[in-house]
């Protein structure tokens, strides 16, 4: 059964790409975008997709709250953070929120599949950008 | 005192005395007031000469400031620039894969595969102009580190598009360097600025042809110049070079070019404090700069940069320690997944298993009734080699006592349910382990188990 995947961010470029990108892997299926996640919990209870692929910089999102909030209310999609921004402080964030990764933005396209894959099974991504900022002393 | 001799021998005249007396007061009035005024002028002058130095470090720390000030605008609009460029690439990378997995006919295919790479050339040239930016929360930040291959990797693209025409950009950061101990954008800043100073060189030449030349590599003892002499070695360092064909500097021009406000351009061109800066960033980490030039000679610039100590080099090299071994036997499977990030961070270091059958393993992560103080003790003492990360309460039970003095505490307890903060902190302190030395001994006793 090919995975879900839910894109949120407000990049409509990007929400026009990734179907696109989707439809060609079998692993995976298109469940949607969603531009403002004001009703993100009922729009995840109703798709119920495996993956949530979560931008960190929304405007007027508090964007850890809400994944807390879906990791309570929706615990079988997995929420994974994809951002072009890499900082310690967003990256700890996001794990102690119940995210099951952060993800670049500047990741190689099959990397970022990979890893979708891979949180779809409950691993914890970090693309190697983060690892390098979290490793940081 | 004023003393009094006669040719002629005579006896106290009380008038002659009197009137000398007099003579001798004014005179002594007269040197006691000579002497306060050089003093009160001395302390003038010094006084003088405070408030020009003052005045000197205030209007230096304010054109400082000022700087600073334009590169932060300079590098926030970059890293601006660098994020949006990233947001409209994303998409065209993604269609471009999607694209690439559809059949195309041979042309069509090596057209996309054309367009790909152009893709990714922007894709490093908006990751580089991020690199440009001073993050304000970290602008003061001394730590962290840098994987030059990687760096150079991502800043290519924007040190090259930078260069005036018929000023190439050559040379590359081999991979296998250990980081070194400095932000990437810190090493950006510097970076660009020594090349953009050798492009300007090379263009105000009347406007010739030349190369800028990067390479990098390990300090090695003759690196250290006269220096060698100093009779304890220097710690570790990484030596980046940034040369030019240009036609170089005179020695009064060499001489003074690390001093503030010192330059050789028009004032609207520069306020002469680049290379006061870019010395100032690489000794605020440690490092030092050192130049190389003549008339006609071009000019070299040698960066030593201290190694960072506790990271791994990002490709191992021949040097390689035996990677300590971890062993995680938590309940909860996300933190599993993000300790076993973390360790894979460490790689050429550290390698980890899920679970209890690494007998041998140095470094333990454990939760549960496994985390119970009592067996954390009884675990400890059967090998003087391991370190535990325990997931639990200590309740107030004290750290076995270290044989190793200034090591890492062999054990750590984080409580029930870390912040990931203090799981990453607790992770890094235990993988502490110094570069050289033996591979970690086969354990000898039957297969331990935490469970």
């Amino acid at each position: 059964m090919p995975i879900s995947v839910l894109l949120v961010d407000d990049n409509e470029m990007l929400a026009e790409a990734m179907p696109r990108l989707l439809a060609r892997d079998a692993r995976f299926e298109w469940a949607g975008w969603i531009e403002d996640p004001a009703n993100l919990v009922e729009t995840v209870r109703a798709k119920a997709p495996g993956v949530v692929l979560m931008d960190v910089d929304m405007p007027g999102v508090e964007t850890f709250d809400l994944v807390k909030l879906l990791a309570a209310e929706c615990p079988k999609s997995r929420v994974v953070m994809f951002s072009g921004h890499v900082r310690e402080d967003y990256a700890e964030a996001a794990i102690d929120a119940g995210a099951f990764g952060y993800l670049h933005k500047d990741d190689e396209v099959g990397e970022l599949l990979n890893n979708l894959e891979r949180v779809s099974r409950g691993e914890v991504v970090l693309s190697p950008l983060v690892k390098r900022t979290l490793w940081r002393k | 005192m004023v003393c009094l001799y006669s040719a002629e021998p005579a006896g106290p005249d009380d008038m002659l005395l009197a009137m000398m007396g007099a003579v001798g007061r004014e005179i002594g009035a007269f040197v006691r007031r000579t002497r306060a005024e050089a003093e009160l002028r001395a302390h003038r002058e010094r006084l003088e000469e405070l408030v020009r130095e003052r005045t000197r470090a205030l209007e230096r720390s304010h054109e400082r400031l000022r700087q600073a000030e334009r590169l932060a605008t300079v590098g926030t609009l970059a890293a601006g620039l660098g994020h949006d460029l990233s947001n409209l690439i994303l998409p065209i990378r993604a269609r471009l894969h999607s694209l690439a997995e559809s059949r195309l006919s041979v042309a069509a295919a090596a057209d996309v595969a054309a367009i790909g790479e152009a893709a990714g050339y922007l894709q490093r040239l908006a990751s580089g102009l991020r690199l440009l930016a001073v993050d304000p929360e970290r602008a003061a930040e001394r730590e962290g580190h840098t994987d030059l291959a990687a760096w150079w990797r991502d800043v290519a693209g924007v040190f090259r598009a930078a260069l005036p025409r018929g000023v190439r950009l050559e040379g590359s950061c081999p991979a296998g360097l250990p980081p070194v101990a400095v932000t990437a954008s810190r090493l950006t800043q510097a970076v660009f600025n020594l090349v953009q100073n050798s492009a300007e060189a090379l263009a105000g030449a009347g406007g010739q042809r030349g190369t800028v030349t990067i390479d990098a590599s390990l300090a090695r003892p003759e690196d250290d110049g006269e220096e060698a002499q100093r009779p304890a070695p220097r710690p570790p360092a990484v030596i980046l070079r940034i040369a030019d064909d240009g036609p170089g500097m005179a020695p009064t021009v060499a001489a003074r070019c690390f001093e503030p406000y010192f330059s050789t351009k028009v004032r609207s061109v520069s306020t002469g404090m680049g290379l006061a800066l870019v010395r100032g960033w690489v000794e605020a980490v440690g490092g030092s700069i050192h130049l190389r030039t003549n008339p006609g000679q071009g000019t070299e610039f040698t960066l030593r940069f201290p190694v960072a100590v506790g990271v791994p080099a990002a490709a191992p090299s021949a040097r390689t320690p035996a990677p300590l071994r971890a062993a995680i036997t938590v309940d909860d499977r996300r933190t599993v997944g993000f300790l076993g990030a973390m360790i894979e961070a460490a790689s050429a270091r550290a390698a980890a298993w899920e679970g209890d059958g690494v007998p041998d393993a140095e470094l333990w992560v454990v939760g549960g009734a496994a985390a119970r103080p009592e067996r954390i003790a009884a675990f400890l003492a059967q090998d003087p080699a391991r370190r535990v990360v325990a997931l639990a309460e200590s309740h107030g039970q004290p750290p076995p006592p270290d044989a190793d003095a200034g090591a890492a505490p062999r054990v750590c307890y984080l409580g029930r349910r870390p912040t990931t903060s203090a799981l990453r902190r607790s992770l890094m302190a235990a993988l502490e382990k110094p570069e050289e030395g033996p591979p970690p001994p086969p354990h000898p006793a039957p297969a331990a188990s935490m469970a």
